[in-house]
């Protein structure tokens, strides 16, 4: 820990920047100050308030530097692989051949509220009739459009079949556009009946072997179409390897999850959670330095908890976020409005979850996507929701409905139901947009109410 | 008998018949009532609506697809509200490699499974086989009436029939039509009472000469294999219904527009009329791209409740101007 820990604004952060490496730039190649990132169309971040440490400044670069490390891969004759929806599972095959990269195009659905609309994708998407009653996701169409925000991958690969119909729509729509899409089939999950073999999955859900070998043999296709890119074969060796190292990058995020939503003081702020998070998908492109990203910032929360510094005051309200947000300031409001982050169930969290290593690996991958909380029932992620609530902690639960989504429809009430029959914490269901200023005082009014009603509990 | 209440296409009414239950397809209507479940933002109408209109069914059980992600939800929505006992059939979107037809296949087993739990009872191959003769019989013979009947009576033919599994043959029949444009009515399910689309083409001069909503023509599988049938009725049943239906949801579509080529082709079509329910993802993003692949005029209907006050007139100012610009 270099300094007392505090949220900065992005003016302020660059003033630190100055101030850290007058002498010498930070150790790695993708350094700089936050501010050069708003100047390239980033103007989110302005908006922002941020941790104060040079973990936290090394992650916001390692985030924003993406488009660029996937441009130099391209340029070195990498392959590029556009992995789409299943979160966490194509990406750890990916991985495992060293000239592939692999990233989530679905990404794109926050480039709207980092680049502030600047970029024009859910116009374009609008134009292409996928206007905003889709999921912010659309914003990937414009991506694809414009080419501007990642390079063209090589291989596409969408996973389809227990998915929502918005992204399994707009990858049709991109399929339309003329980008060639591998599709596989990732089943609904289901509770095995009797006589069914089952099967535990990572975080504990149940699934029947048949539905684990129909996902395996859906893989075994990906990894035939991966040796028709890279023009080596995959191999169980090759396959182990890199799930050894994914679940390296998982064990630091249990770490950091677990500092970060049990400690009290908060020692890291809700915002840099989120990203950290989402490193776990697909390690930003950078399976390697994304270990390093996410050592330097447990080293930092650890250092933080020892010396019982905080970056909130210690009686914010513990709150658990159940989805992820459009805009990133939501996650600022949070903490402004008393709050702070306990616990997330942000669509992915079969990619927190430790791959079994004592499986074969296809087998295993195939165990990890089927953890995946979109392809089962709202009653398994309210069950999940509710043993992660209880392990951290939390007094209060905020659902983020997710503009559009076809599944926000249902699983909103399904989750609430669920946890209120089981617990008493004060739940909200809340809308996020991907630029929720027009909407902050309603939200921050909302957020308030949790907050109080959470406090007048205690 | 004990009707099992569904919607979805991909469900083979033979498949329950065999078990010696009533399959009763439907197609909800507006003004049954909003009571289960409760009128949530962002959901789909259709699914609502399906789910009121199942319960006042009284059905020995009700079965959902996972056609689409809105009605997979609804199963588990519902399922929490009622003890009446629900099915989820999982209907993969991919459609051309071996594991999507197996996971078909075993959706099925795992029906009758499930049929043979609530009151079914487990068919022999035989019997399996005679009800998908006459089921096949039926649907040849439904298909005959479309050059006998106008074209709505030929559509809320083929509803009757997926409701009941007999064909009313005593609409009148339709006079010699001269100088009606032909246009295809294209989309997701219809509901019940928005039939007079049909009406307010024809009273402007036009003819739904093609049906290809989920609750029409598209959606009535392949006649079978007459040798398959014998050998082996189920997996013949699994390629007539999962591998020839075109649908919107499957991944990639391409069966669709294959389809809808050679159906414009055959039937002449001069225009398409688009309907989808608000809500309905998979339906609204294909519109842009079936409008560029048409090559047609396309009319695109996308509300609520078709017949709700005020909607009613905008919908007919809108076919008419539609036919209109047809002539």
């Amino acid at each position: 820990m270099t300094c007392k820990p505090a949220r900065l604004s992005l003016c302020q952060w660059d003033q630190r920047y100055e101030e850290l490496y007058a002498s010498a730039p930070p150790p790695y190649p993708y350094g700089g100050p936050l501010c050069t990132h708003a100047e390239d169309g980033d103007q989110r971040l302005t908006k922002l308030l941020f941790d104060n440490s040079e973990a936290a400044l090394r992650l916001w670069n390692f985030l924003l530097s993406e488009e660029d490390r996937l441009q130099s891969a391209r340029d070195r004759g990498k392959k590029l692989v556009g992995a789409m929806k299943d979160l966490g599972t194509v990406p750890v095959m990916a991985y495992a051949l060293p000239e592939v990269v692999a990233f989530y195009p679905d990404g794109a659905w926050w480039i709207p509220c980092v680049m502030e609309l600047s970029a024009g994708l859910l116009s374009i998407a609008d134009r292409m009739g996928i206007d905003e009653t889709f999921c912010p996701v659309r914003a990937m169409l414009g991506a694809f459009e414009t080419q501007a925000h990642f390079p063209i991958p090589d291989l596409l690969i969408c996973s389809v079949g227990a998915t929502c119909d918005d992204f399994s729509a707009i990858a049709q729509r991109l399929a339309g556009m003329g980008h060639p899409i591998l599709w596989w089939e990732i089943p609904h999950r289901r509770f095995p009946e009797a006589g069914e073999e089952a099967v535990t999955l990572p975080g504990g859900l149940q699934a029947p072997r048949s539905q684990v070998e129909v996902v395996r043999t859906e893989l075994e296709r990906i990894k035939s179409a991966f040796k028709g890119l890279a023009g080596v074969p995959l191999t169980d060796e090759m396959l182990e390897l890199s799930i050894t190292k994914t679940n390296e990058v998982r064990r630091l995020l249990d770490r950091l999850r677990y500092y970060a939503y049990t400690a009290t003081p908060c020692p890291l702020p809700a915002l840099e959670m989120l990203i950290a998070e989402m490193l776990a998908i697909h390690f930003c492109s950078d399976q390697d330095e994304c270990v390093r990203v996410l050592e330097q910032l447990v080293e930092e929360v650890r250092s933080r908890v020892i010396e019982g510094t905080g970056v909130l005051p210690e009686d914010n309200v513990r709150v658990f976020w159940v989805n992820p947000v459009a805009d990133l300031r939501a996650m600022n409001l949070l903490e402004d409005c008393g709050g702070r982050l306990c616990g997330t169930e942000f669509l992915f969290c079969h990619a927190l979850e430790p791959i079994p290593e004592d499986l074969p690996p296809m087998e295993a991958l195939a165990c990890s996507a089927l953890a995946d909380p979109m392809v089962g029932s709202a009653a398994d992620r309210a069950a999940r929701i509710l043993a992660e609530i209880k392990r951290f902690g939390a007094e209060a639960v905020a659902i983020s409905r997710i503009p559009g989504a076809s599944h926000c429809a249902t699983e909103g009430t399904i989750i609430r139901d669920y946890l209120q029959a089981s617990m008493t914490l004060p739940i909200l269901e809340i809308e996020i947009p991907p630029i929720c200023d027009g909407m902050a005082a309603s939200i921050k009014n909302r957020l308030r109410a949790l907050v109080e009603t959470a406090r007048s509990q205690r | 008998m004990k009707r099992i209440i569904y919607s979805c296409p991909f469900i083979p009414a033979e498949w329950l018949a065999a078990h010696g239950l009533h399959p009763c397809r439907i197609l909800p209507g507006h003004g049954q009532g909003h009571d289960s479940p409760d009128t949530l933002a962002g959901l789909c109408q259709y699914a609502r609506l399906f789910s009121n209109c199942a319960l006042r069914e009284s059905p020995g059980a009700i079965v959902f697809s996972t056609l689409c992600d809105q009605m997979r939800r609804m199963a588990e929505l519902l399922g929490r509200q009622t003890s009446i006992p629900i099915f989820l059939f999982n209907v993969p979107s991919t459609w051309q490699s071996p594991a999507a037809r197996q996971i078909y296949l075993h959706e099925l087993v795992r029906l009758g499974r499930f049929l043979v739990t609530h009151g079914g009872v487990e068919p022999k191959q035989e019997y399996l086989s005679e009800v998908m003769k006459s089921y096949d019989r039926k649907r040849e013979q439904l298909k005959g009436l479309r050059q006998h009947l106008s074209a709505r009576q030929f559509s809320e033919a083929i509803v009757n029939f997926h409701r009941s599994g007999s064909i009313e043959t005593n609409a009148n029949p339709k006079g010699i039509e001269v100088d009606k444009l032909p246009v295809a009515l294209l989309g997701g399910p219809m509901f019940a009472d928005i039939f007079e689309i049909f009406d307010l083409v024809a009273q402007n001069g036009g003819d739904i000469a093609l049906d290809a909503t989920e609750s029409g023509e598209r959606t009535l599988p392949d006649r079978f294999n007459p040798t398959n049938l014998e050998d082996n009725p189920l997996d013949e049943l699994a390629h007539a219904y999962f591998g020839t239906i075109p649908d919107v949801s499957r991944r990639p579509n391409t069966l669709l527009y294959e389809w809808l080529d050679r159906m414009i082709r055959e039937r002449g079509i001069r225009g398409i009329i688009i309907r989808y329910n608000t809500w309905c993802d998979l339906w609204h993003a294909e519109v842009s791209r079936l409008k560029e692949h048409a090559g047609l005029p396309v009319l695109t209907l996308h509300t609520e409740n078709t017949y709700a006050p005020g909607e009613r007139l905008r919908t007919a100012t809108r076919i008419e101007a539609f036919m209109d610009l047809l002539k």
